[in-house]
């Protein structure tokens, strides 16, 4: 540990002049960091030579390359004296001087840690997710939230630094990263720094330097991370199918073109195609395949429940460029099915069925044909909820329902009784008819876009909205709810409601937007129904939050009893809500048992964690 | 000191005594945060399993005065605490300091002798002072007591009085290696260190000064809210009401658990306590103050079943305040 903390020395007095970066050149050959320990016995060939520009394509031979690369540069411990620059493997921190500036470090397939080392510095990586990072500062208490962050010329991106001391940090400018903010710290001394990429940055991977003084110049702390620039990538969609229709699993094969802006072909990486309802939501993975210079056939499954307008959308990822999609869109219609029961007596006729799409009772009309010898009954109903019921005087031969189509459900006829009393199919409800947690036809929902402040009605619940004409006279179930119940003082809140719902903040109609700037508890009545709310200051409002969303949240998984805020996040270890759950329990438990000063920016960091979470959904 | 470099501080001092002390750092870091705040620490398990060694290298690299008394059934109090000698030459009785007057007190194998012994270290455990056939002495701070004890069944020992019990703010139990793995590294390591007692070569990573610095930062800096000084409470006013319980922790368990979860939050870097930091010690605080019925203990009841029992019942606030 002495050589580290000699580095420590070193590395405070040179980075400055360390993080003067100067581009190099391309590998030919490389090292992958989870041999280095290896290599430090034995004598490697390093080579000389600079070269200011990256040729992209070539560094992605080596990335991808199937022969295991090789060093091009030595390692030897550092020595007190040691002015050069050092490695650290990310995974085993431990201190090594490069004599020769590293050609390449190829990325390993696969690995998140491995990455290129190209210039010449006094290098520290940073080990995400653990608290006491060995390294050139022994101990170092800073962490980033990103291990490698990936954008292209032009590009931004912000970084979270957290650090246990307080102190000054100091992001360091390079010739093509340029600090554009960096927040004032805030909770547990925690900063975003936003940079630019310059246009004409060569793509490549750029260190990130941070300094850390503390506040009583004891201790000094320094962090390294990367960013990887690559240049974007245009994705086309040329061929798919405009409209599917049909019943279970629907297939398409979608193909297209994925070049640089020049028109050039990306050579390799992957394609995700994804159906989405909205541009803003995740989306349903439905194929994945390959980019083969330029372009790609990837062959979708199309799950079941999918119904009406979607967007297709590319999703490209690969080591050759910068993410991008396409998305043109694709009309899914589906078939509808007759659940009929029809029951004959000498007098009498009654027909009562259901038409739906899986669990989704449908709108429109049926028409309903029963044959009684040569005459022809015809009975057009609309739809209540899904269901239609018919009485016919005396005994029919024959009954077939008739359903005309509506929005994406197409026409569709059922034979539901023949003669002789054979009843060719039994009512199935599965549907909890009158139960209004499934009258999910046309309900009228009202979600909080929590982090935008938004209140939005919004008229569906996964059945596609239908047209207006055919849904007239369908019983609507209202159904209201509001998705985010505590609000800052001052929040401005935009009224996105049916016209015909009133709203009513403490008795008093609102119209348009709403600020919510007295603190304390409120009424809001929204279409009749009553809500308390809650205008807080952040502190406040962060454990009220967490009280009334999380926690029932939480709940709802089995995840609460008496265990602590942490234990709780912990809970969700094996989940992809981790992260979030552990960010959401720091922030509680620095508003509700700590002194420190919490803002507003607490409060939406917060709020942005659980909406990822999806707790306010 | 900032809170942020006292946990530097804990951490590099954890590290250098894992580098004798292999396979369970737990303990290390918990005997760490009695030592913050000057807590007497009882080690207690079967022999052979590191006890000593541990308090030594705690001693060592603390950068502490320490002496170690070996309790034997024929020790006596003034063994450990001193006593006036009448010097002829002088004609005055002179003041011959015991093994006491030191920082770090290394009372091995404590139940190795009789209570009468044991109880001469009341005073200077809880008062850091002790009386000399009249006359009163204050201890140098930082001063706790490190004892190890081997458990009562062993032949020739003496269980602890509950009073003295109360006076150890934790008691750990150090355990078997827990991994194949971690016996291995134990044989490795005496290789590499080729001899048997590797504190020797042990360097403090602090000095006295800096560590009397790092106890006023825990006694300072460390913010406790409302809440988790309410759920202490709770916890300790549960493990009480337990039916099998004869005497539940005293107010000194509460004040013990308060102490060492503020040790806990400032080693991890935070200037306030949370209710993982009062959990995290609650067995090792708690535990050693529970008597148990007797026709409890018949069944294998003890003061940990009770504490875990506690915990489960006790409310962790989470609650905003109305």
């Amino acid at each position: 540990m002495d050589r580290v903390r000699v580095a420590i020395l070193v590395f405070l007095l040179s980075s400055l002049m360390v993080l003067s970066l100067s581009f190099t050149y391309i590998p030919k050959k490389g090292l992958n960091l989870s041999g280095i320990k290896e290599e430090l016995s034995s004598e490697a060939n390093p080579q000389k030579g600079m070269k200011s520009t990256v040729d992209v394509e070539n560094l992605r031979e080596q990335k991808v390359g199937k022969v295991p690369p090789d060093a091009d540069f030595t390692f030897k411990p550092t020595t007190e004296k040691a002015s050069c620059p050092v490695v650290i493997r990310p995974t085993d921190p431990f201190l090594v001087c490069v004599d020769t500036p590293a050609k390449g470090i190829p990325i390993k397939e696969g690995s998140y840690w491995d990455m290129l080392v190209k210039y010449k510095g006094l290098y520290y990586v940073p080990l995400e997710g653990h608290r006491l990072i060995k390294g050139i500062n022994d101990h170092a208490y800073l962490r980033t939230d990103k291990p490698l962050v990936l954008s292209h010329p032009g590009g931004e991106f912000s970084i979270w630094v957290n650090s246990f001391f307080p102190g000054r940090l100091v992001p360091v400018n390079s010739k093509y990263l340029v600090v554009s903010n960096i927040s004032q710290p805030y909770v547990m001394y925690h900063w975003r720094i936003t940079y630019e990429i310059d246009k004409n940055a060569p793509p490549g991977y750029y260190p990130l330097f941070f300094l850390l003084n503390s506040s009583n110049g004891t201790i000094a702390n320094a962090l390294l991370t990367w960013v990887e620039v690559l240049p974007k990538a245009i994705v086309r969609i040329t061929s798919m199918p405009p409209q599917l229709s049909g019943n279970g699993t629907l297939k398409m094969t979608v193909s297209g073109t994925v070049t640089y802006f020049n028109g050039s072909p990306v050579k390799g990486g992957t394609i995700t195609i994804t159906i989405n309802r909205t541009k803003s939501e995740k989306g349903i993975v439905v194929g994945k395949g390959n980019v083969v210079n330029g372009t790609f056939n990837v062959g979708c499954s199309i799950p079941p429940d999918a119904i009406g307008k979607y967007s297709v959308v590319a999703h490209y990822r690969g080591p050759y460029a910068y993410p991008g999609n396409s998305d043109p869109e694709v009309v899914i219609k589906r078939h509808p099915s007759i659940d009929a029961n029809v029951t004959v007596s000498d007098n009498l006729t009654f027909v009562r069925g259901l038409v739906h799409y899986g669990a989704s009772p449908l709108n429109g009309s049926v028409v309903v044909l029963a044959r009684r010898g040569k005459e022809v009954v015809k009975i057009r109903q609309n739809l209540k909820n899904g269901t239609f019921s018919v009485r016919l005087d005396g005994k029919v031969d024959e009954v077939e329902v008739i359903y005309g189509g509506s929005g994406f459900y197409l026409p569709t006829r059922k034979l539901v009784y023949k003669k002789n009393g054979l009843l060719l199919e039994s009512f199935h409800v599965n549907l909890r008819l009158g139960d209004s947690t499934v009258l999910i036809l046309l309900p009228i929902s009202l979600l909080a876009v929590a982090g935008a402040g938004f209140l939005v009605a919004k008229k569906g619940n996964g059945v596609p909205k239908e047209d207006a004409s055919e849904a007239e006279g369908v019983n609507h179930s209202k159904e209201v709810s509001l998705a985010r119940r505590v609000f800052l003082p001052g929040e401005e809140v935009e009224l996105s409601v049916p016209p015909e719902c009133d709203v009513l903040l403490d008795g008093k109609t609102v119209k348009g937007s709403l600020r919510l700037s007295t603190p304390g508890k409120h009424l809001l009545e929204i279409c009749g129904r009553a809500f308390e709310i809650y205008v807080l200051p952040p502190k406040e409002a962060i454990t009220k939050l967490y009280e009334l969303h999380f926690l029932p949240f939480a709940r709802a998984a089995a995840y609460v009893d008496n265990r602590t805020p942490y234990e709780i996040a912990r809970a969700f270890g094996s989940t992809d809500f981790f992260r979030d759950a552990m960010q959401v329990a720091r922030i509680f438990t620095l508003a509700r048992y700590s002194l420190r000063d919490i803002g507003e920016r607490d409060f939406w960091e917060m709020v942005e964690a659980m909406e990822r979470m999806g707790v306010f959904e | 000191m900032e809170v942020g470099e006292l946990a530097l501080l804990s951490s590099r001092i954890v590290d250098a005594i894992s580098e004798v002390y292999i396979g369970n750092r737990d303990v290390v870091e918990k005997t760490l945060a009695a030592a913050l705040v000057n807590g007497n620490v009882l080690f207690e398990d079967h022999p052979g399993l590191g006890k000593t060694l541990l308090a030594k290298a705690f001693s060592r690299v603390l950068g502490l005065d320490y002496r170690r008394v070996q309790f034997t059934p024929d020790l006596l109090p003034a063994d450990i605490v001193g006593t006036k000698v009448w010097r002829q030459n002088t004609g005055t009785f002179e003041l011959v300091m015991g093994p006491v007057f030191t920082n770090v007190l290394l009372a091995d194998e404590i139940n190795r002798a009789p209570p009468k012994t044991q109880s001469a270290l009341l005073e200077a455990m809880e008062e850091r002072q002790v009386t000399i056939e009249g006359e009163t002495l204050k201890l140098e701070r930082p001063f706790f007591v490190m004892a190890t004890q081997n458990p009562i069944e062993y032949e020739g020992t003496y269980p602890l009085p509950e009073a003295q019990l109360d006076r150890f703010l934790l008691r750990l139990s150090v355990g078997y290696p827990k991994t194949l793995e971690d016996e291995i590294a134990i044989l490795e390591a005496r290789l590499r260190w080729k001899k048997d007692d590797p504190t020797v070569d042990l360097k403090p990573v602090i000095d006295r000064k800096t560590f009397l610095e790092m106890q006023r930062t825990v006694e300072e800096s460390v913010y406790v809210s409302k809440p988790v000084l309410r759920y202490i409470a709770e916890l300790i006013r549960n493990a009480r009401a337990d039916g099998r319980v004869e005497a539940g922790p005293s107010p000194r368990g509460a004040l013990a658990l308060l102490k060492v979860a503020k040790t806990s939050a400032a080693m991890e870097g935070r200037d306030f306590v949370i209710p993982d930091d009062v959990k995290k010690f609650a067995f090792e605080a708690l535990s050693h103050r529970v008597a148990i019925k007797t026709e409890y203990s018949f069944e294998g009841i003890t003061g940990r079943e009770v504490v875990e029992k506690a915990l489960q019942v006790t409310h962790v606030p989470k609650e905003s305040e109305e």
